[in-house]
């Protein structure tokens, strides 16, 4: 049981804008291993920061009003990516992942995230001296015609996306399915792919070189890449005016970081998570809609063997579309519907949590407490080849948990619940098949903190506290989580898994909160974020658990040679505690 | 801290102010004892039942003074010695070799945070004595008193091998307003005849309707005096209230010892609350024992430099005596306009008289904390045990006679340190002789925001007294005299994410080590000392004081001086 904590080291971090309940996350984005802070705001700003750098590692603008940001492995490729939901139903992917980068035809510097191809074509058509246009604004003015993107954005923004009703969402190359065709198209296009070289050597060179700290790892072998191609360069000057061009705009700051994937899903998302929710071995994007809608979507990769037709397909159409100053893209994936449930309350949030076996589910928290699971049937085997209604049939079936004490509960107060939390006996492995399942908790904005285990609840704590937020917290790798729950005023509980709790006080209105693993000073520490109204974020990192015993230098048993000497040069046999802590006050500070 | 523009507000009816006898109070004290022996070492006073009452008191702390027998001293060469004057403060024996603790920030860690249900104020943190060590008082603005220790789980206290675990507990004070108030300064003082016979005065305010029909609120003012009933040790949850209605916005509660002036008992005194007010005066506050009534008496009396009104609300007072007799006292006032005020007293007489004053303005803000330091003293003050240990340190001088007033040649320097808010922190050196004139600029102190507090203690263990400032940005700066240059340097800083609003320092564990308390807006750490590297620095220190002790002892057998039949 801990004791107090000990919160010596805070990082004050700058950071204007609303930021929503779940737009705030510590996670690994770059797949490094240390875990970053995810932060955006409502004016569109996404922040990624790392270590313990007051200055954010990565920035995105106009993102929209970002109401919900998550980190997962959503392209099943084995690599977290960040999703980043805006209120008005655009689904962002940020890929920070270094493997990816060498295969941009474009260096970091100018943080194009464009695929090879499609910038070669470009370099043909696009008319390169004209201005920059606000990309922000006008996607706000044409509202749903927002597909409709002109040239000069497609050159500032690697989404070119043709206009259409159709979500066609613009990829670059796909990194496991299409990699012999890369290297075919490479040969292809290898002149026109010197010349957006040549671009990107040159807006290099008035963007100016990285600092370290924000400079991408893997800026040694992009510089080789860089070198290797810069022998058969032509020259054309056309491409170094439009690089100037690119500089002058906000959008080549040396640490932004650019849409890897959009796509349009409902506008009222609230919350995502990523995770494999019908246990069929691919992580799923599990959506909570403000609604009282759960979505959820699968990631699909695109077919490499349509590929090739559908790239002849792209160009034709792309010459069209020159035509009418319109380009698209071939796509590599896309995220496609799953299920939808529509349920009778509000959802207050979701969490995913361990089955007795070892499966699955979503559990929802709904107001007043109440609780409800999304199961998938075991047993049985999903095939590709299934039709949606068989998919349907054979995953995702809703349980209702029957818990008592939900009548009890007021149902005007929406309620959180963080699940999957890790037990002792988890950790110890000492579970048998059939208890592998793992305890939740549920707290209510009036401040009651349910723990739930089995479907039965094991403790309850009234905390007269309004609460808002409900997280887990691990002191250290393999140790149990504690279940931390926050209120706008800063009051923050902690409690572990038998329901004795410590309160810690943060003293400002509290916004939003979380907390997780952030990587400071070499390794992945407990950490608390707070988000205050005032635009700052309070990161109280490498947050020590004190639950040793309070050691003094009473103890006489330890220190046998003192004893003797007490005994034999002053004659004290037998020290008490007041004449030891004399003697040692005297040594300490009487002499010198 | 409580605006002082709504002392205006109060009809200016003052409290009676009594003006007893001062033998009769001071007597009756003295009647009660049967004998009281004072520890100089800490400062401390100890009643100790006497066997016969023929014959003066023997202080089994302090060498038993003979007025035949000088002070054995090595160099004990006659009164007649020219280097007298001198040789009355000695200079600590150096023991063992300079060895300290050179790196005090990492081998400083938290033991324990006790987390505070809402902010106090600068004034809020104080420290009752324990039996062995001392508990944390903490007084939060809006919710009671707090008691913080360190509680002994496997049995008894006063073993040596006892387990410590932290307690946090409100204090079962009885308000007795009407409505729960905010406390506004705490404070408390052993009584004089046992160290855990415990006075804990608490400052609070309480809002009162005066004229419910305008919706306005008076704030009325309260000292709070909670005492053991008797001169015996108490229990804290049992103590007597005495409620004192203040006219003024009570800010700093501090205590004073004041000497009693007995033939026989030259080093026993009585302690009173000092108390500073918004209307800009510095008040007393002492105990008829005979009714146990705390009551405010004329200032002037036993302080007569504090007297009349101050130009701005005094912020902080500060008392230190130069000598174990209470004969000549050094009195601190630092203003909220930044004024210094610094008194010289020669308190053989009562009332005092002034020896000197001197008047400064230090810096631009207010001063939030004054303090005076001194090494030497600080060193003979620590208690020496009283075993074999003691014989190793000359008798400190408790003949008044031999003390030089005119150019105070026995006092070692005298150092003040004054906290401003947000100009930078000075320390005025060797105030008895230089006067305030000369001052040093503390480097960093003020680039942290506010600075709130500051404690003097000595940190490293070298002997010589550092000191912490702590600051409203949540930084702690240790201070540490440079001794070639006598310049005060930057030890280290350390940064908290919290505001710090008070440090001090003291024995939680009750170990007879010092432990580091800062408390925060939200929190009050407790920072220890490595255990291991104390232990370390005690066994070879101890070593080498026994070596030493063993070198003495035979010097002072062989001058037939020595008198160690104090057993």
């Amino acid at each position: 049981m801990i004791k107090s904590f000990s919160l010596p080291d805070c990082l004050v971090l700058r950071f204007t804008g609303t930021v929503q309940q779940n737009a705030i996350c510590l996670a690994d984005v770059d797949n490094d291993g240390q875990n970053e802070l995810i932060v955006g705001n409502s004016d569109g700003t996404l922040a990624v920061y790392k270590e313990l750098s007051d200055e954010p590692w990565r920035v995105c603008h106009d993102l929209g009003m970002i109401s919900a940001v998550c980190v997962g492995d959503m392209r099943n490729d084995g690599t977290n990516v960040l999703v980043v939901i805006d209120g008005s139903g655009w689904f962002y992917i940020l890929d920070f992942n270094a493997t990816y980068e060498p295969r941009l035809r474009v260096t970091k510097e100018t943080c194009y995230h464009l695929p090879g191809d499609v910038l070669d074509r470009l370099s043909d058509s696009v008319c390169s001296e004209q201005p920059m246009k606000n990309r922000s604004m006008e996607r706000h003015s044409s509202g749903d015609s927002a597909l409709d993107l002109d040239q000069t954005e497609c050159l500032s923004n690697p989404e070119i996306i043709v206009s259409g009703s159709e979500n066609l969402p613009i990829v670059p190359e796909e990194d496991n399915s299409a990699a012999d065709q890369n290297d075919l198209r490479r040969r292809e296009t290898s002149r026109s792919r010197s010349i957006s070289q040549d671009r990107s050597s040159a807006n290099r060179t008035p963007s100016g070189s990285h600092t370290p700290h924000t400079g991408p790892p893997s800026d040694g072998d992009k510089n080789k890449i860089t070198a290797s191609l810069d022998s058969d360069t032509p020259n054309d000057t056309t491409r170094d005016s439009m690089s100037e061009s690119d500089t002058s705009s906000h959008h080549c700051e040396h640490n932004s970081i650019h849409v890897w994937y959009r796509q349009r899903v409902p506008a009222n998302i609230r919350e995502v998570l990523i995770f494999d929710l019908n246990n069929d071995g691919i992580n799923e994007v599990v959506m909570a809609l403000t609604d009282r809608v759960v979505r959820t979507y699968q990631w699909h990769p695109s077919d490499p063997v349509n590929e090739e037709l559908k790239e002849k397909a792209a160009i034709l159409r792309m010459q069209k579309a020159r035509k009418h100053g319109r380009v698209r893209r071939r796509r590599l994936g896309t995220l496609k519907p799953v299920q939808k449930w529509e349920f009778g309350n509000q959802i207050g949030s979701i969490t995913r949590n361990r089955n007795h076996d070892g499966t699955n589910a979503l559990i929802l928290a709904q107001p007043g407490g109440g609780m409800l699971k999304l199961i998938s049937k075991s047993g049985l085997e999903l095939k590709e080849d299934d039709s949606p209604e068989e998919l349907m049939a054979k995953i995702g079936e809703v349980n209702c948990s029957t818990l008592s004490i939900n009548e009890m509960r007021n149902f005007t107060t929406s309620a959180e619940i963080k699940g999957n939390l890790l037990t002792q006996e988890a950790i110890t492995g000492q579970l048998e098949v059939g208890l592998q399942s793992t305890p939740y908790a549920v707290v209510t904005m009036a401040g009651t903190v349910m723990f739930v285990k089995d479907d039965s609840v094991v403790w309850t704590v009234e905390t007269e506290k309004p609460l808002f937020c409900a997280r887990s917290l691990a002191m250290g790798a393999d140790q149990p989580d504690y279940v931390v729950v926050a209120g706008w005023s800063g009051y923050t509980f902690f409690f572990d898994q038998n329901g004795k709790h410590l309160e810690f006080m943060f003293d400002q209105s509290v916004a939003t909160f979380t907390c997780g693993p952030f990587y400071s000073d070499g390794a992945n520490r407990p950490t608390l974020v707070y988000t205050t109204v005032d635009g700052e974020i309070f990161l109280y990192y490498n947050l020590k658990p004190l639950e040793r015993v309070i050691e003094t230098i009473q103890n006489l048993d330890e220190d046998q040679e003192l004893q003797e000497l007490l005994k034999s040069a002053m004659g004290l046999s037998k020290v008490s505690g007041p004449q030891l802590a004399d003697i040692t006050s005297y040594i300490l500070y009487g002499t010198r | 801290m409580s605006e002082s523009d709504k002392f205006d507000q109060f009809p200016l009816t003052h409290p009676r102010t009594v003006d007893w006898e001062a033998e009769d109070w001071q007597s009756n004290l003295l009647e009660q004892l049967n004998a009281i022996t004072v520890n100089f070492a800490t400062g401390e006073i100890k009643m100790e039942p006497l066997a016969g009452h023929a014959e003066p008191p023997v202080d089994p702390h302090e060498p038993q003074r003979d007025p035949a027998s000088s002070p054995p001293k090595e160099d004990a060469a006659g009164p007649s010695s020219p280097i007298k004057a001198a040789a009355t403060y000695p200079p600590p024996v150096a023991l063992a070799p300079t060895e300290f603790i050179s790196d005090t920030n990492a081998s400083l860690r938290e033991i324990h945070v006790f987390n505070l249900p809402n902010q106090s104020n600068i004034y809020g943190l104080s420290q009752v004595n324990h039996e062995i060590g001392s508990k944390l008082l903490v007084g939060c603005l809006d919710l009671p008193v707090f008691l913080f220790e360190f509680m002994c789980t496997n049995g008894n206290m006063l073993e040596p091998n006892h387990v410590i675990e932290p307690l946090g507990q409100e204090l079962a004070l009885h308000m007795v307003m009407p409505k729960p108030g905010c406390i506004l300064a705490v404070d408390s003082f052993g009584k004089t005849t046992h160290r855990q016979a415990y006075v804990i005065g608490v400052c609070c305010e309480d809002e009162v309707d005066a004229m419910p029909k305008h919706n306005s609120q008076i704030r009325e003012h309260f000292l709070q005096v909670y005492s053991s009933p008797r001169e015996e040790p108490g229990n804290i949850d049992e103590l007597d209230l005495a409620t004192l209605q203040l006219p003024y916005a009570p800010f700093h509660l501090s205590h004073c010892s004041i000497p009693l002036h007995n033939p026989k008992f030259p080093d026993v005194c009585e302690t009173l609350f000092v108390l500073t007010g918004s209307d800009k005066r510095v008040h007393a506050i002492v105990e008829n024992r005979v009714d146990q009534i705390w009551t405010e008496i004329a200032v002037e009396r036993y302080f007569p430099e504090l007297k009349g009104q101050f130009p701005s609300v005094p912020y902080w007072v500060d008392f230190m005596y130069l000598d174990p007799c209470y004969s000549r006292r050094l009195t601190a006032v630092g203003c909220g306009c930044g004024t210094l005020f610094v008194h010289l007293m020669d308190t053989r007489e009562s009332p005092p008289i002034i020896l000197h004053s001197w008047k400064k303005v230090v810096g631009e803000g207010q001063i939030v904390k004054v303090q005076f330091l001194s090494s030497e003293l600080y060193q003979e003050r620590i208690k020496v045990p009283r075993d074999l240990l003691e014989r190793v340190r000359p008798d400190i001088n408790m003949d008044m006679t031999e003390y030089d007033f005119e150019k105070f040649s026995d006092v070692p320097p005298v150092h003040l340190l004054v906290v401003n808010s947000f100009s930078p922190s000075k320390i005025l050196k060797d105030v008895v002789r230089n006067g305030v004139a000369e001052e040093e600029d503390l480097c960093q102190s003020n680039e942290f925001d506010l600075q709130t507090s500051a404690t003097v203690l000595d940190i490293d263990l070298d002997g010589r007294l550092e000191f912490v400032i702590g600051t409203y940005g949540g930084r702690l700066l240790a201070y540490k005299e440079n001794l070639s240059t006598h310049v005060w340097e930057v030890l280290w800083i350390r940064t908290l994410g919290h505001s710090i609003m008070a440090v001090d320092h003291g024995d939680m564990t009750g170990d007879g080590a010092q432990e580091l308390i800062v408390m925060t807006r939200s929190y009050v750490q407790i920072l220890q000392h490595e255990p291991k590297l104390l232990k370390k620095l005690r066994l070879k220190r101890l070593k080498a004081l026994l070596k030493n002790t063993q070198h003495n002892v035979v010097v002072y057998e062989d001058n037939q001086q020595l008198d160690c039949s104090r057993s």
